[in-house]
């Protein structure tokens, strides 16, 4: 994008360098930054990508679907990498190798937290599968609503299917002898 | 489990381990964006749904687009606002480019709109002005009429008198080859 006087060029820079700051800002407060990508990266991909479409056909009429798909596919290439390069050997000083589990976390702590996965990974095998997805939407993050339009139900309905899995899964899980459930 | 669970304590224990066995991002960039949208058809809403649930970045990045929806929309807005303008600014370069031709055109269009005028105007003339007023035509009518009837008197003088004069010169060459001079 070389400088340039033209006020509608200017105006078109703007746009977006601010969609690309609030994609940035989204990338880092939906934790993607943590799954090896670099928000910086995505957001320069996602300027680059939408500015040669754009110089593609300046007359174009671009779609707010289209540059979701932009954004998305700059992420997903983005993840894939990140992925490739975690697969990649590392050298001796691994301490970017996993940021997910808690570094602040004492070794007690980690190997508590890893008991307890294998235990969540046995109990929700034993749910079956159609009670299963809304639980695991659940945790994912996804809301009720959005759990209801994967899912096909009602939200009321979603909302009791969540409920009722959540209550089982946590049922299984004392019975494995995997904690007390706080309210 | 020396440990209490909750809610939010199980969320981040089922996204770790989630993270550790979901490998590489599978879905494509137009599925992850319709779902987000909540226009993926009805068939694969299932399959999609099973896979977020167990693929944490793909279900932060589908969460991240449906947030971003309204700043696309704008986008897309404001980029359409900027084409408009973009082929106003088109449109105008591209008539002042076209406009070097019209020194040339406009006199070249004058000077038919005149011959056409002079020549409706001559039509018209002749049709309806009497002859030898307006037309050239019949004035050279009755003026080569006149040297028809000057020719004819000149003819008839000659026959009265003028020939006269010509018959004796005439006669005055046969007479001198009469006479051998």
């Amino acid at each position: 994008m070389p400088p340039t006087s033209d006020p509608i060029q200017i105006r078109l820079e703007q746009l977006l360098r601010d969609y690309g700051a609030r994609v940035r800002r989204l990338l880092q407060s939906h934790g993607l930054d943590q799954r090896g990508i670099d928000p910086a990266d995505v957001e320069q991909e996602v300027r680059i990508r939408l500015w040669r479409a754009i110089e593609r056909d300046r007359s174009a009429a671009f779609h707010a679907s289209y540059i979701q798909r932009v954004v998305a596919s700059a992420v997903v290439d983005a993840l894939r990498r990140a992925e490739v390069r975690a697969a990649e050997p590392l050298p001796d000083e691994d301490s970017e190798a996993s940021p997910l589990p808690d570094a602040a976390a004492g070794p007690d702590r980690q190997a508590s937290d890893s008991e307890r996965m294998d235990g969540l990974a046995r109990c929700l095998a034993e749910i079956p599968e159609r009670r299963r997805l809304p639980i695991t939407l659940h945790l994912q993050g996804f809301s009720l609503q959005e759990i209801a339009d994967a899912v096909g139900v009602s939200a009321e309905a979603a909302r009791k299917l969540v409920s009722r899995g959540m209550d089982e899964l946590k049922t299984r899980l004392r019975d494995c002898g995997h904690g007390e459930f706080d309210e | 489990m020396v440990n209490s669970m909750n809610d939010n304590r199980l969320s981040v224990l089922y996204r770790e381990l989630t993270a550790r066995t979901a490998g590489p991002a599978s879905l494509d960039a137009d599925t992850l964006a319709a779902a987000a949208t909540g226009t993926l058809p009805a068939d694969r809403r299932e399959t999609v749904a099973s896979r977020l649930a167990v693929s944490p970045s793909e279900a932060e990045l589908v969460r991240m687009l449906a947030v971003l929806e309204d700043d696309s929309e704008a986008l897309a807005c404001d980029l359409a606002r900027l084409a408009r303008t973009h082929g106003r600014r088109q449109g105008r370069r591209e008539r002042h480019q076209a406009a070097p031709a019209r020194p040339l055109a406009a006199p070249l269009r004058w000077a038919g709109m005149a011959a056409c005028l002079m020549a409706v105007f001559g039509l018209w003339s002749a049709q309806h002005m009497g002859p030898g007023v307006g037309s050239g035509t019949s004035a050279q009518a009755g003026y080569k009429a006149d040297r028809i009837f000057t020719t004819k008197d000149s003819i008839f003088a000659w026959s009265n008198g003028e020939g006269v004069a010509q018959t004796e010169r005439s006669d005055q060459l046969f007479n001198s080859a009469f006479n051998g001079s």
